[in-house]
């Protein structure tokens, strides 16, 4: 029998935070001590109408929070535990639950109607509480049902339908699902609240109706149904009408064909004339289809002329009428938006969409777009001015290079004017339009160049004069840099023509990382990673005075980091973050230089100052590390190689923290790979470490709460260690192969169905081949032996591997690496597997049939391997 | 799922001029160092894969004796040290008396070459390094003396693994008239790594098979293949095969030449051995013998279509007079079902005009 427990729960929603302690110790207490008849008394509270309002909502809410967690692990926990509740307490729970629909506090029929689709995403794919859909359809039939209960059931369907996967419902519930719903919707029978559920839960369930929508009448009919609902007279269920719309744009693309008419009728006006939220959605609609076209072109590739297009070119064939339409939102600016984060208006839609429409039809958009620009750019008032630019930098993307050449030739040097514009506004836009034309156009290497040595010099002075404007607007410069510098990677040359200007424009990052201005966050992060992208792009040894200067001054503002006064955990916050961009500037000098050996030494006369730089900025946290300064080390080792053991004593520890925080797995995977820098920079000096890695490596695997993306570079680091350290690896192979057997047991279970899935099969295969490889590569010779036992299973889980279809090319070429391992380790103790197996000539067969020079190269070498065991 | 309205409405929000795409570029800066891991650790497999495995070389030699240099006991006792520094220190000495030539012979007594030319093996991957080895090689293959022979061709035979461009580098630096002529060699320990380069070479493209056959390979591998012990037997049956396979690495330019290889290769009398290889008791090599046969096979049908045969495929007709036809057809009994569809797809495509009663195979 449930016990009375609404004195508790309104005990814990007091202001007097000393009886809220004490009433939530009360629940936590019940609730360990006896979790059925707890959750059975919440249901109970909830459902009764004598109760205050206040506590029934906190108990359907705790109710729900006992059902469902963010956290996928404790979200499991919570499923056991509902599962192993006695089935007659849980039939009571849920009668409650279903009764309070009908409550006349709204609060607790809303709730309920949550809880319900909690209780039905655990038990509906298990095939229990199979009469649910039917009881509470049941509620929607019923001739004398009041207002109330059919909303709540309404949304009770919409959730359910959210919570389930579409194969977890029969067709006959799912066609008795969207009967309800769409006879919910009908205007002359419902209030607008129960209407408004009604298509609410049409939008969740319209995932639900893939057979309903290949079926043309259903179809037709859900169609009118929608399109009747986005004139309603509510503005709220209008808007929620066209988000179904949006929803079936992608869900059910190759069904749209015979209502386009009617939805561009539709969609203009709700753009045109509707409240912003409509308009919108509408808006919305459109960029969804474009969405659909260009994956589909990119899917089948381009479309080879126009006969065989992949698709039904609704954007084409709409192109006329739904570009002016467009334009038209271009001009409904708010004052400030660029200004402000979390703005979202009817021009910036409007020009996300123009831009997608580019993209989905390219060269065709041009002559309707232009008329536009060229009209409205000179004009007096700063919308008409701003709508032009905004326009003609939407459209750079997807129209050929030959087609934009021309009008960016002799637009340039207006938009560099612009530049001077006086609104802010129209500034930041010309900006961005600056970025992407050097994005889509400029490459050094390009057939139409856009940057020439005439008009670089003007480029660089507009550029270097602008980054110091507002902040928005100087982000945006940032980004025109970033592209600007990009563009000249492929210049081929050792020369470019943008270095003479790099001093400056370093300096003036700088600069711009350093300001103070507090209204956008962005501004630091751009300038920095612009930074990063002109020492990617420059040219050695060009650049390389440069870079080494920015070095210094990079570790310096990394060393200042330290000494900033840390008061809050905001502070802290600030702190690493910028600590954070530092090491990426950091990353990117040591890649740089590392890559030759002319500049190596610039990097071995800082690596100690750097190393101290990056233990000091670990010493800021206590509880985990910086994943950028761990990225900077690894960084770092291979520009030192074995000079690293120097530092290894003082690193230890906080390479140990990262491997053990698999809570947060890309600090720990960050870590893997760093382990294998080190094992790769320092060979057999990584010894005296690998005692403490090799048991943290295998106290995460051991885990089940390890995210499981960090599996497989664990098992290629232990390849990289056991190549490094040679025989010393004998006492791990203990711990370390039926770790591997086991993954290899479980590569052969993973659903092929699913891509996510399939991918992950891939990378667990390859981490287990690499890992076999390297430990087989280390114990070539005296210690050979030991793989002896491995060798058989081995090869078995090699061929399962090769007759497998999902494989990748770096699986494949893993593959036949590790079959030549063997070989090579084992010799002559493998001439009896080699010599009763086919498969590997298979193999062979189709490695050197690829257009791979590395695989074949590869296969050349295990070819060999194998050749020589079976003559020995 | 197709996305919540709020959620699209934020996608679309984060993509709205963006100038500096700061989390891409974080995520690139990452990608990167992948990619350079994964390049280093397949990078540092390589130069252990090319060490040679234990099984190689000879024991190294207990004494040295009768030198003439001052210090050669002393440098052969460095070579042997535990401090790598020393060992690399005098291991260049020695090579730089082996590329003189002048006291080649007391460098030879010293019995340090076995060990001078496992360095070489360990250390020695990058191509630049293939380049300054062999000539060393190639004065240690002139010596009469066993034992370096055998190191010096198993040197050889590892250097000329893998790619075309250290094929190239082997053909370049001369060896490969000597290697032939080190066939007629009566042991096997020198003839079989002197088989295995040779095959090596032969996986090479068109030019570079065709370099060893103008040295003259193929008469002696035939003869070795008819008649030697069987380890030099599956070498040479090896470096027969990689010949007609040759083009088989590079399927579209297999052209007019490789076709001439075969040709020349039926002509100097392989048939018959593969064909005796075909009863040979393990599937690899049966398996690969059928492959041999099929190419050839193919190029006696081209010689029909030209007309030059009188419409008939004469090795075919070779084939039948080895006994190979029968030896085929008797490995459709065979348990393992590559091998049988192997022996099923030839005869399909070879035989079938001729043999009514093809479909009883089935």
């Amino acid at each position: 029998m449930a016990m009375e427990i609404t004195q508790v729960l309104l005990s814990a929603q007091s202001p007097d935070g000393h009886t809220r302690t004490l009433a939530e110790a009360n629940l936590k207490q019940f609730q360990e001590q006896n979790l059925p008849l707890f959750l059975l008394s919440l249901s109970v509270e909830l459902s009764s109408e004598q109760k205050p309002p206040e506590s029934r909502r906190l108990a359907g809410i705790i109710l729900k929070n006992s059902l469902d967690a963010k956290d996928a692990v404790r979200k499991e926990e919570l499923t056991q535990r509902w599962v192993s509740v006695d089935p007659s307490v849980k039939s009571q729970i849920k009668e409650s639950l279903l009764r309070t629909l009908g409550s006349s506090v709204s609060d607790a029929r809303q709730t309920s109607s949550q809880v319900i689709a909690k209780v039905a995403s655990i038990e509906v794919p298990r095939r229990e509480w199979q009469e649910l859909i039917g009881l509470l359809l049941n509620n929607m039939t019923q001739p004398d049902a009041p207002a109330p209960l059919k909303q709540s059931t309404l949304e009770a369907l919409g959730y359910v339908c959210e919570e389930v996967s579409p194969q977890d419902l029969e067709q006959d519930q799912v066609n008795a699902i969207l009967t309800a719903v769409v006879q919910g919707m009908n205007q002359t029978e419902h209030s607008s609240e129960v209407r408004l559920a009604a298509v609410k839960a049409l939008y969740n369930a319209l995932d639900f109706a893939q057979t309903n929508f290949e079926n043309e009448v259903e179809r037709n009919f859900i169609m009118k149904v929608v399109c009747e609902t986005t004139v309603s007279k509510e503005s709220e269920i209008r808007q929620a009408a066209i988000e179904c719309l949006v929803s079936i744009a992608s869900t059910y693309y190759e069904y749209l064909e015979p209502y386009m008419q009617t939805l561009f009728g539709l969609t203009a006006n709700a753009v045109r004339g509707d409240e912003e939220p409509v308009a919108l959605q509408a808006i919305e609609f459109w960029s969804s289809i474009c969405d659909e076209e260009i994956q589909i072109q990119e899917e089948f590739g381009e479309d080879n002329g126009e006969s065989s297009s992949p698709h039904s070119n609704f954007i084409k064939q709409a192109l006329p009428t739904l570009v002016p339409l467009m334009l038209e939102t271009l001009l409904k600016q708010e004052e400030d938006q660029d200004q402000e984060d979390g703005v979202w208006n009817l021009s910036m839609a409007g020009g996300t969409c123009l831009g997608l429409i580019a993209r989905t039809v390219g060269d065709a958009v041009v002559p309707l777009v232009m008329p536009f620009v060229e009209n409205n750019i000179t004009k007096g008032d700063w919308r008409s001015r701003e709508a032009a630019t905004f326009a003609f930098g939407s459209i750079l993307e997807g129209p050929s290079i030959e087609k934009l050449a021309r009008l960016v030739h002799s637009g340039l040097e207006f938009l560099l004017n612009a530049m001077k514009d006086q609104n802010s506004h129209v500034k930041d836009t010309t900006a961005w339009t600056l970025g992407r034309i050097f994005e889509f156009l400029h490459s050094a290497a390009g057939e139409y160049p856009i940057l020439t040595a005439t008009n670089l010099p003007h480029i660089m002075s507009v550029l270097l004069e602008s980054i110091r404007d507002a902040p928005n607007v100087a982000e945006k410069v940032c980004g025109a840099i970033y592209f600007l510098a990009q563009g000249f990677e492929d210049a081929g040359s050792s020369s470019s023509m943008l270095t003479p200007y790099l001093g400056d424009v370093v300096s003036a990052l700088l600069s711009t990382a350093d300001r103070t201005d507090p209204s956008n966050v962005r501004l630091r992060s751009s300038a920095y990673e612009t930074l990063n992208e002109i020492v990617r792009c420059g040219s050695i040894p060009e650049t390389s005075n440069m870079v080494a200067h920015l070095l210094h001054e990079i570790m310096n503002r990394l060393s200042k980091t330290l000494e900033l006064h840390i008061a809050s955990s905001e502070d802290r916050e600030k702190q690493g973050d910028l600590q954070a961009l530092l090491c990426g500037v950091l990353q990117v000098i040591l890649q740089k230089l590392s890559n030759s050996n002319e500049t190596k030494p610039i990097i071995l006369q800082s690596a100690d100052q750097m190393m101290i730089l990056f233990l000091q900025v670990f010493a800021c946290r206590s509880s985990t590390v910086h994943e950028e300064a761990m990225l900077a080390i690894g960084a770092l080792a291979y520009a030192t190689g074995p000079e690293f053991a120097k530092y290894m004593q003082e690193f230890y520890k906080y390479l140990e923290m990262g491997l053990q925080n698999f809570e947060e797995y890309q600090v720990c995977s960050i870590s893997v790979g760093v382990v294998g820098d080190i094992c790769r920079a320092l060979d057999d000096k990584v010894l005296p470490y690998c005692d403490g890695i090799m048991s943290q490596l295998l106290k995460d695997l051991s885990s089940p709460m390890l995210h499981r993306s960090v599996k497989p570079p664990i098992f290629s680091c232990f390849g990289d260690i056991a190549l490094a350290i040679g025989e010393h690896f004998e006492k791990y192979v203990p711990y370390v192969i039926p770790m591997l057997q086991g993954a290899a047991e479980l590569c052969s279970h993973l659903d092929v169905n699913d891509d996510d899935m399939q991918e992950y099969g891939n990378q667990l295969r390859r981490g287990i081949f690499e890992a076999y490889s390297g430990i087989l590569q280390g114990f070539k010779g005296p210690k050979a032996a030991l793989m002896v036992p491995c060798a058989s299973p081995l090869l078995s889980f090699i061929e399962a591997v090769v007759r497998d279809k999902s494989r990748d090319e770096e699986v494949t070429k893993a593959a036949v690496a590790v079959l030549g391992d063997l070989a090579d380790t084992l010799g002559p103790n493998t001439k009896i597997l080699f010599k009763d197996c086919t498969f590997h000539m298979e193999l062979l067969g189709e490695c050197f049939r690829s257009d791979n020079d590395q695989l074949k190269e590869t296969a050349t070498w295990t070819q060999g391997m194998i050749q020589r065991v079976l003559v020995s | 799922m197709s996305l919540r309205p709020t959620t699209r409405a934020e996608a679309r929000k984060k993509s709205y001029k963006v100038a500096v795409d700061a989390e891409e570029a974080r995520w690139r800066r990452e990608d990167v160092l992948v990619e350079m891991r994964r390049s280093k650790r397949e990078e540092n497999l390589t130069k252990k894969r090319c060490e040679a495995g234990p099984h190689h070389l000879g024991p190294p030699p207990t004494h040295a004796c009768g030198m003439k240099i001052d210090n050669l006991s002393e440098m052969a006792e460095g070579a042997y040290s535990e401090d790598p520094a020393v060992q690399s220190s005098v291991i260049t000495q020695f090579r730089r008396l082996l590329s003189d030539g002048a006291h080649i012979e007391e460098v030879v007594k010293a019995g340090i070459v076995p060990r001078v030319v496992e360095f070489i093996l360990r250390h020695e991957a990058p191509m630049l390094q293939i380049k300054t080895a062999l000539p060393v090689l190639r004065r240690l293959i002139h010596l009469n003396d066993e034992e370096v022979l055998v190191d010096a061709c198993w040197a050889i035979s590892q250097l000329s693994r893998g790619s075309k461009d250290r094929i190239q580098a082997v053909i370049e630096a001369g060896v490969c008239p000597k290697l032939v002529e080190l066939l007629s060699h009566p042991s096997h320990k020198v003839l079989v790594p002197a088989l295995r380069t040779l095959g090596n070479i032969v996986t090479g493209n068109d030019v570079q098979t065709q370099a060893v056959i103008d040295a003259n390979i193929v008469s002696p591998l035939v003869q070795l293949l008819q008649h030697a012990e069987f380890s030099v037997r599956k070498e040479a049956f090896w470096a027969i095969s990689n010949a007609i396979h040759g083009g088989s690495n590079c399927q579209i330019h297999c052209g007019a030449l490789s076709v001439k290889h075969i040709r020349f290769l039926v002509c100097q009398g392989c048939i018959g051995p593969l064909c005796d290889l075909l009863a040979y008791p393990a599937p690899s090599i049966n398996a690969v013998c059928m492959e041999c046969l099929d190419k050839i096979l193919e190029v006696g049908e081209a010689n029909k279509h030209l007309g030059i045969t009188a419409g008939r495929n004469l090795y075919a007709q070779m084939i039948c007079d080895c006994d190979g036809f029968n030896k085929i057809e008797s490995l459709l009994a065979h348990g393992n079902v590559v091998i049988y569809n192997m022996a099923v797809n030839i005869l399909e495509r070879f035989w079938v005009d001729d043999e009514e009663d093809i479909q009883d195979f089935d």
